[in-house]
């Protein structure tokens, strides 16, 4: 009977025992890359994992953490770690590490499969379009600085278009459009004048036509009376067009001289232009670099941010029952602390491969209670020496949280940067010596920082590309000898703004000594240039305004003296027909004749004695006026 | 058959200690283990009470199955007790010295729900234990009745044992 009640009970403990050897450990071990992986959203690799309680301590090996931004690397991985965890605030239900070690830490490195956990087709567009959106604005500001470069070292090849090309100008097209405009009209006044001609000839030819009988005269003479006043008429109108549009060439050639005074501006505007503006050529040249080496801090501290945020956050689990009340404690502790973790590893740095060490502490869940910052510090020695300090500070709830980030290298043999662009202008640095050193600090969303990068002795070479690769060869040698001078080479980058809108200005010595260096070398090419350039369009706007005093002249002579003739036939038409008398004539042959062309009614009977009356007094006027 | 005997050993304790009180003990026992969520100190000091008694574990396992899935819709009144008894402005000093006693927060009891049916699972306790009793006393021998006759329980308990069962 004793046996019966001992047996079970022993197989229970046992079973309790199993537990903790054989289930315990598989079960955080799964709890912690489920945990892992929900914190970074990709997939969380552990190959082993242990538990000890006495004394309490956590040892893990080989653990990959991919990164979701970036398929296909790891963000994270490390060969060994080892935590050692304070037994009394265990007891408590606080998890304090007291002290740790984690070595062979290595980020960036490949791994085999994506690292991306399944995702439904909805989370895949989100991640991709996230993804897009950040690497869109990384590229944003480094397009922007480059397209700024690229335009105003254009001007390297404007210039040869500037003295090649007369159609850019202004004052030549108006003169050419004034010469085309003057040529239509003055060809519209001619072909108006040869039609005035031909209607005088028609009329002439009319009158000394025998055809008809007198009363058919009668009316020949009388249309072309009215027809001779109304040539009259159209030859005064087209004269007085022509006096219009002498006003109008003066008003064109007043045009012409105010377009070219402009031409002259922009001639000299553009060749201000060409001189190279030192801080602009800074920005071009070391913007992209320096922008890049900046968005991998901020891109960092962005990272850890994000992580701190969700382990200060502590969310309740979604199927946690109830709510938990805390109740003060003679020393409060937090539920999670990491009080000093040692850390080593090797990473790369100006692409030689580099052991580094440091420490990291103060990671906890209530940086309040905790009272301290959290502190990481890396070290690395050798052929560069750098050094890493973070200060990321959440103790103060009552103001925003505050990110420090310290970063500095020095190294004896530099790798060979590119600044610039290769689609315009580029210049290869290869250092002797590397000095950097990178300032960050973060507090909410308000950025601030420095970048100090310094480069002795350096050998510099120019590449010119794109449109300013056709600068003409002398330009290219001066640009060539100028870099090539260089001895140092020093830039500082500010920065201000916010997180999400960063604003930066760079000074260096490379702009200004270039700058500098190339306007001296090409200031007399300028001015010649320019002084060349300036005669150029001078010469071909007289010469172009000569043409249209030409023209005018000629065309309007000509014209005048058609018109004029034109003019002359129409007076001796109307003497021929009337010999001075149209008027009279032409009042009294109206009535009778009337009366003569009206059409006969069937209906009545004609009156011969009405018309022979009129015929009577229509002969009697004649030879009144004949007389006079 | 000597490979039965471990088995034989643990069916027995669990259908052991059969008399309608100890399945009763062991049924309300299990029914207040079974109403507090586990993965805290309490659910397992409970377990290891049940276990050190001598009740019927049986009848104290099936109600701590049961009662699990029962505590989640009495989660609400639980909470709400729970809730009432640690905002207590009479009971904060100990509550707080509890907090801060080692081992105890493993215990979970600042929880409303764990404490609510912690206290809800020992109220029941006694008034479970006797409405129970004379069920069991009841059903007890007809349910031996049956399970003799179970090929698997003539297997293991053997003919001897089966014999003192009836």
């Amino acid at each position: 009977m004793r046996w019966k009640y001992i047996v079970p009970r022993i197989v229970l403990v046992a079973l309790v025992w199993a537990f903790f050897a054989f289930g315990f450990d598989p079960l955080l071990h799964r709890g912690l890359i489920t945990a892992g992986q929900n914190a970074i959203g990709a997939k969380v690799d552990l190959a082993s994992f242990e538990t000890k309680f006495f004394p309490p301590s956590v040892s893990m090996r080989q653990a990959l953490l991919a990164n979701r931004d970036r398929p296909g690397t790891n963000l994270l991985e490390f060969d060994s770690a080892s935590l050692r965890l304070e037994g009394a605030a265990l007891l408590k239900k606080s998890y304090i590490i007291d002290e740790g070690t984690i070595s062979g830490v290595r980020w960036g490195t490949p791994r085999a499969d994506s690292g991306l956990l399944a995702e439904t087709p909805a989370e895949k567009k989100s991640r991709e379009v996230a993804a897009k959106a950040s690497a869109e604005r990384m590229e944003k500001l480094k397009a922007e600085v480059l397209a700024r470069g690229q335009e105003y070292l254009a001007g390297l090849g404007d210039r040869a278009k500037l003295e090649l090309d007369p159609d850019q100008f202004e004052s030549v097209r108006l003169g050419e459009e004034i010469e085309e405009r003057w040529t239509a009209k003055f060809q519209e006044y001619d072909a108006r004048a040869q039609e005035l001609k031909k209607q005088i000839e028609t009329i002439k030819a009319h009158i000394k036509s025998k055809e008809g009988n007198t009363l058919d005269r009668i009316e020949a003479y009388r249309t072309a009376t009215a027809e001779a006043a109304r040539l009259t008429q159209e030859l005064k109108r087209l004269r007085g067009e022509i006096d219009g549009l002498t006003r109008q060439a003066r008003q064109d050639l007043s045009d012409l001289d105010q377009a070219k005074q402009r031409d002259l501006t922009k001639i000299r505007e553009k060749v201000d232009m060409f001189r190279l503006d030192p801080q602009e050529l800074s920005e071009f040249l070391l913007g992209p670099e320096l922008h890049h080496r900046l968005n991998q801090i901020i891109d960092w501290t962005r990272w850890t941010k994000a992580r701190l945020v969700a382990a200060t956050d502590d969310p309740q689990p979604e199927r946690w029952r109830g709510r938990d009340f805390t109740f003060p404690r003679r020393e409060e502790l937090p539920k999670f602390l990491v009080k000093l973790i040692k850390v080593s590893g090797d990473t790369e740095l100006l692409g030689q491969p580099q052991e580094f060490a440091g420490t990291v502490s103060g990671v906890t869940s209530h940086p309040e209670i905790h009272g301290q910052p959290v502190i990481v510090r890396l070290k690395s020695e050798g052929a560069v020496d750098a050094n890493v300090k973070a200060v990321f500070d959440y103790t103060n709830t009552d103001v925003d949280p505050s990110h420090e980030v310290l970063l500095s290298y020095r190294a004896n043999d530099g790798e060979s940067t590119d600044l610039g662009d290769p689609d315009s202008l580029a210049i290869r640095v290869t250092a002797g010596q590397v000095a950097y050193r990178a300032e960050l600090k973060l507090v909410g969303e308000a950025i601030n920082g420095k970048l100090h990068l310094r480069q002795t002795p350096v050998k510099l070479a120019v590449r010119l590309g794109g449109e300013s690769s056709k600068i003409d060869q002398r330009v290219a040698q001066v640009f060539a000898d100028i870099v090539g001078g260089i001895e140092e080479f020093e830039a500082d980058l500010d920065l201000t703004g916010t997180l999400g809108d960063p604003q930066w200005s760079i000074e260096s010595n490379l702009g200004p000594k270039i700058a500098e260096g190339v306007n001296k070398a090409l200031v007399k090419q300028l001015e010649q240039g320019r002084e060349a350039l300036l005669a150029k369009l001078d010469q071909a706007v007289a010469k172009q305004t000569d043409k249209l005093h030409t023209l005018f002249d000629e065309k309007a002579q000509l014209l005048t003296a058609r018109l004029h003739f034109n003019d002359q036939e129409v007076k001796q038409l109307v003497q021929q027909v009337a010999g001075g008398r149209l008027p009279d004539l032409n009042k009294i042959a109206t009535k009778p004749l009337d009366v003569l062309k009206k059409p006969l009614d069937p209906n009545k009977p004609l009156n011969v004695d009405e018309l022979k009356k009129q015929e009577e007094s229509l002969e009697d006027d004649l030879k009144k006026v004949f007389r006079r | 058959m000597i490979f039965l005997r471990p088995v034989r050993f643990f069916a027995q304790a669990l259908l052991l200690d059969a008399t309608p009180k100890q399945l009763a003990w062991g049924f309300a026992l299990g029914m207040a283990i079974g109403l507090v969520p586990k993965g805290n100190l309490i659910a397992v000091a409970m377990m290891t009470l049940l276990c050190s008694l001598r009740v019927n574990l049986a009848a104290g396992t099936a109600a701590v199955f049961l009662f699990a899935w029962i505590g989640m819709a009495v989660d609400p009144v639980s909470h709400r007790i729970g809730e009432f008894l640690l905002s207590q402005p009479a009971l904060q000093q100990f509550w707080t010295t509890l907090y801060d006693t080692p081992l105890v927060p493993w215990t979970a009891f600042n929880n409303t729900v764990v404490l609510g049916s912690f206290v809800l699972g020992l109220a029941l306790i006694y008034p479970a234990y006797r409405l129970a009793e004379p069920i069991f006393a009841e059903l007890a021998p007809k349910w031996t009745e049956r399970v003799q006759k179970f090929r698997l329980v003539k297997l293991l308990w053997g003919g001897e044992l089966t014999g003192k069962l009836a």
